[in-house]
Formats: C-alpha cells, structure tokens, sequence
C-alpha cells in the first residue's frame, strides 16, 4: 500500500474503533435493559423501537451489542495492560541486567512458549473456573513472553548505546536507566505490539466466551452472543452476523493500526527511502 | 547435523519435564475436587468420596502423584477418564486422525490459496489487485475461525445445501467432505501470514540482480515469477508454514467445536467442560510436546532447503 492509503486506513480504523468504543462507554444510556427477557418477543425482527430485532430470550439486540463491546473493549484493555506493564518490567530487566536474571527468565519462557497461547489460557480458566476474571489472568499470563522478548531485544541494543553509558557515569540507578532513559526509546517499538495485540486479545477473550470460559450468561459479550446465537442460526441469522461482524471490525482496525504505526515507525529512521 | 539433532532433542526434555509440571500444577491447583467431581455430585456420602479418594490416589501427596502420572505418561499411558473410564491414551491415539486430516487439508487449502494469490499481488505491487487481495488477506485474518464457520454453516449448509453441516463422516470420501468446510475456515485464519510472507519474498526476490538479469535476458515474465523468483521466496516460507502446525493445534479445538468433529481438540474442550482431569492433562501434554516436535522439525527443513544454513 502507498503511504497516503496507509494513512487513509490508519484514520478510518481510528475513527471506527473510536465508534465502536463510544458506544461501548454510552452503552448505559440506552433505551433498554440488555438482560431484561421478554418471552413474548422472542427473535422478533428489526422494528424502529428494536433497530437489530431482538434475541432467542426476547432481549433488545442493539443494546446486547452495544453492553458487549463494553465488555469485550474492556476485557482486552485489561489483558493488553497487564501483559505488557509486566511483560515491559521483565524484558527491561533481563535486557538491562543480563546474566543469570536473563537466563533464568529465558529458560520460564522457553516453557510457557511451549503451549500454544490459547491452549494454556483455556487450561487455566479451566482450573481455576469459568469467569470473565479468570479468563483476562490467564490471557494475561499467556501474552507476557512475547512483549518480554521484544522489549528485552529491544533492550540489548540500547544498553549498548552512548547514553545509557553516560547516565551510568552519572551514577544514575539501573532503575532509573531502564524506566526513564530506556524506555522512552523502546516504547514506539511496543505500541505497534500492543495495537496489534489487542486485535488479538479481542480474538482469544471471544475464543474463551464462545467455548463457554469467558463471559458467563446472562452477561452481554461478542463470543458469548456468537455461542447463543447457534440455536437459532437458520432463523435469526443476524443474532451471529451482529457480533461476528463486530468483532471482524475492531480487529481489522487494530490490525490496519498496528500496519501503519509500524510502516511509520520503520520509515522514521531513513526518511529518503523509496515508498513501499 | 547429527550432533545438532541429537543436542536439540536433548534441550526438548526439560522443557518437556517442566511443561508436565506445570500442566498438572495447573489442573490439580483447581479449587474443585476432583473426587466429588468423580462421585457424581455434591450429594455423596463421606464414605463414598473416601472411597473414591483411595482409588485414584487422590489422597497422595501431590509430588507423588506427579510422579505417578508423569512415569505413566513416559510409557505411553495418560491415565483413565474420569466421566468416560477409558484410557486417555487410547482417546488420544482414537481422535488423533481427524484433527491430523483436518490440519494437512487446511494446510494444503492455505498454501494453494496463498501462493497464487501472494504472486500475483507481488507481481501487481501497489495497484488495484494487490490491494484487494491484502485487503482480503486481512479481513481474513481478523475474522475468529468460529465466525468463519459459522457463516460457512449457513449458507453451505443451510442455505445452499452442498455440504454437511456438522461431523466428520465416515469412510475417506465422506471425510473429505465433511472435513472441507472446516478446512476452509481454518485455512482462511492461517491465509494472511502465508501470503504475506510470499508477497514480501517476491518483491524483495523481484528487485534483486539475478533476477534482473533473467529479465535482460529477455525471459518471459512468467518463467521470470515463476522459475527464478519464486523459489527463493518459499524459503521463508516455509518456515512460517511449519510454524503454523503449531498454531493450528489450537485452531483446530475452535473449528472441531464449531463443527462437532471429535478430534483432539473437541477432546480437549469437552475435558474443560466437564472437569475432566486426566482428559485435561493428557490432551494438553500430548499437544504441547507435538508443538514441539513440530518446531524441532521445521528448524531442520529449513536447513534442508536453504543450502547456506548448516547446523554444525
């Protein structure tokens, strides 16, 4: 893609993903209550009252939609923060210090790498129970070696770099090195992981709702609505189409977001470079 | 290359050692207990449960009953089922063929899509073809496998009614139709990467001097593409597809959910459903040490295609 396409993209999934977040955060002020069963209306069509009809139960579907990107945004919010405060703090210390703090941290992640991601999330929500809490802990777990890894490369070619040398000189804590001189410079770097993780984490939290780990009903959320919305698939297409095409729509966005910060980023150094 | 196998086996047993560990901390650090699980219910007696307790040595010391699930294991033996009675492994080795059916056809279906497709947007870069097809390979990307399948349901199977909606069938023609539609959702999640990864190959292959050097030559474009560009961007290639055997083992529990296929995945999440210990356990360890291998192996394709990588 040519830079003003990318840049084309980059705006639209800016403003789709703003969409979809200010709903989310409005979602309260909606006309109805989105665990509220209306037996008598079930899988009622799209009316003006009901724009997207409602569900199997009755429910009104915009608001269900609207409840569950609440969930969804925020549950990723969540995993996206806790594996990246955590994966940053030990990819800086391993990078930083080296020696056997790395070694120590590299033979850890050499084992969790060793499960597919989703596969240990899902054995720890497992264990540990069903829940929307769980099921962000343990997609939080899951995320945190491959932010480790990045930051910690990262890392290993600042420390080399003059003025890491000369806050040392300075008699500046290692602390102070790695979380005020350090990081600024790896943190671009980590904002392209973290767009592009949180398309994924939108993913793998819809993955655990729709096998029933996540989100727990009545409880409005995009996997869950998908699960539900198999009953009644051949008569109310739309309970899937909603929050499917959602879904497809946040984590285009993120992708399409992660592309262009990335294509910026790599292009920041040699300015002359021929457009890609 | 002898000595490098050798090592890299080495390194796999105490990633293998501390991966069990981990997955039975996991399973057995679960607040539930597993003996009432196995009575049935809360209602058992006291007496029953102490029963039950004595027989799967429930009552053991946990490091012993590691030990006794991890020797069991090393001889091919995952242990029983606690809802069904049957032997993991037996489970295991029962469901194995689907899952492996549905991974190399979806393997097949990803890599025979995106090779063309990652040709012809290299070859087409930055006009109309090419943006479609990345756009396309984005969209399929960023769809979650059970969305794709569910869409797949409705209209092949409902609306259209060419293919079976739910299964694996029986006997290799059966299968292979049954299996097509899940391929198909699976190979549209693994598309992106490939066809990337062929795309960014043939440009970079497109631009270098041999290549230049055939067009001069006055070769058509197409012996140009075709013979001497594009062997050298299935390099990377197929490292990238070996990598993404691991990441279907995790694709295919969503599919086989989607399409009630009983294959390892399927398995696996009817263990979670159903607190299922040994089933949990045995599946999880069993796919975790196939990831493995699977990556071992591909580091050593890799060597075998690309001539300038030796392992010494």
């Amino acid at each position: 893609m040519s830079a003003p396409s990318r840049g084309l993209a980059a705006l639209v999934s800016g403003i789709l993903i703003s969409a979809i977040a200010l709903a989310a955060i409005f979602a309260p002020l909606a006309a109805y209550d989105p665990e509220k069963q209306e037996l008598s209306a079930s899988l009622a069509g799209p009316s003006a009252a009901h724009p997207l009809g409602r569900d199997r139960l009755g429910r009104d579907l915009a608001t269900r939609l609207a409840y569950g990107g609440r969930s969804t945004l925020l549950s990723a919010l969540l995993v996206v923060g806790i594996s990246t405060a955590i994966g940053t703090a030990l990819g800086l210390v391993a990078g930083y210090l080296g020696g056997w703090v790395d070694s120590l941290l590299s033979r850890a992640f050499d084992v969790l790498l060793a499960f597919p991601a989703l596969l240990l999330a899902l054995v720890v929500a497992a264990a540990f129970g069903r829940g929307i809490g769980n099921a962000i802990g343990a997609l939080s777990v899951v995320y945190v070696p491959m932010i480790t890894r990045l930051v910690r490369s990262a890392c290993l070619v600042e420390r080399k770099l003059p003025y890491v040398e000369a806050g040392r000189a300075l008699g500046y804590s290692g602390a102070r090195i790695m979380f005020r001189h350090i990081l600024p410079n790896v943190l671009p770097l980590l904002l392209v992981q973290v767009a592009i993780d949180f398309g994924y984490s939108i993913l793998d939290l819809a993955a655990m709702s729709f096998l029933g780990l996540g989100v727990q009903p009545p409880a409005s959320d995009w996997g869950a609505m998908l699960a539900d919305a198999r009953d009644s698939l051949l008569v109310a297409p739309r309970l899937a189409l909603a929050p499917g095409l959602a879904i497809m729509i946040v984590v285009v966005s993120f992708n399409l977001l992660g592309d262009s910060l990335k294509e910026r980023l790599e292009r920041r150094p040699r300015e002359a470079r021929q457009e890609s | 290359m002898r000595n490098y196998l050798i090592r890299r086996l080495l390194q796999l047993i105490p990633v293998l050692f501390l991966a069990s560990i981990a997955v039975f901390a996991i399973v057995r650090l679960s607040p539930s207990d597993p003996a009432i699980l196995l009575a049935g219910g809360r209602q058992s007696s006291p007496e029953t449960l102490a029963a039950i307790r004595v027989k799967y040595r429930l009552a053991d010391p946990l490091p012993r009953q590691y030990l006794a699930w991890a020797a069991g294991a090393l001889r091919g033996d995952l242990g029983e089922s606690f809802r069904l009675k049957q032997s993991v492994s037996a489970m295991i080795r029962q469901r194995l063929p689907v899952t492996l059916q549905l991974i190399a056809m979806s393997m097949i279906l990803s890599l025979a899509a995106a090779v063309p497709l990652g040709v012809a947007a290299a070859a087409n870069r930055s006009r109309a073809l090419d943006r479609i097809i990345t756009g396309f390979a984005l969209v399929a990307l960023s769809s979650p496998v059970f969305l794709t399948g569910i869409l797949g349901i409705l209209v092949f199977a409902y609306y259209l009614g060419w293919l079976p909606a739910f299964g694996s069938g029986s006997g290799l023609a059966e299968n292979l139709r049954y299996l097509l539609m899940p391929s198909i959702a699976l190979a549209l999640n693994m598309l992106a990467l490939s066809l990337r990864v062929t795309r960014n190959g043939m440009i970079e292959a497109l631009a270098s001097n041999y290549v230049q050097t055939a067009v001069a030559k006055g070769l058509p474009r197409r012996v140009v593409l075709l013979k001497h560009a594009l062997r050298n961007a299935l390099i990377p290639l197929s490292t990238v597809t070996g990598l993404q055997i691991g990441f279907l083992l995790t694709g295919t529990v969503l599919v086989e959910y989607t399409f009630g296929i009983g294959g390892i995945g399927s398995l696996l999440v009817n263990g979670i459903q159903s607190s299922d210990y040994p089933v949990i356990q045995g599946a999880t360890l069993f796919v975790v040490a196939a990831f493995l291998l699977v990556n071992l192996a591909v580091d050593l394709l890799y060597a075998a295609i690309d001539p300038r990588i030796r392992y010494s």
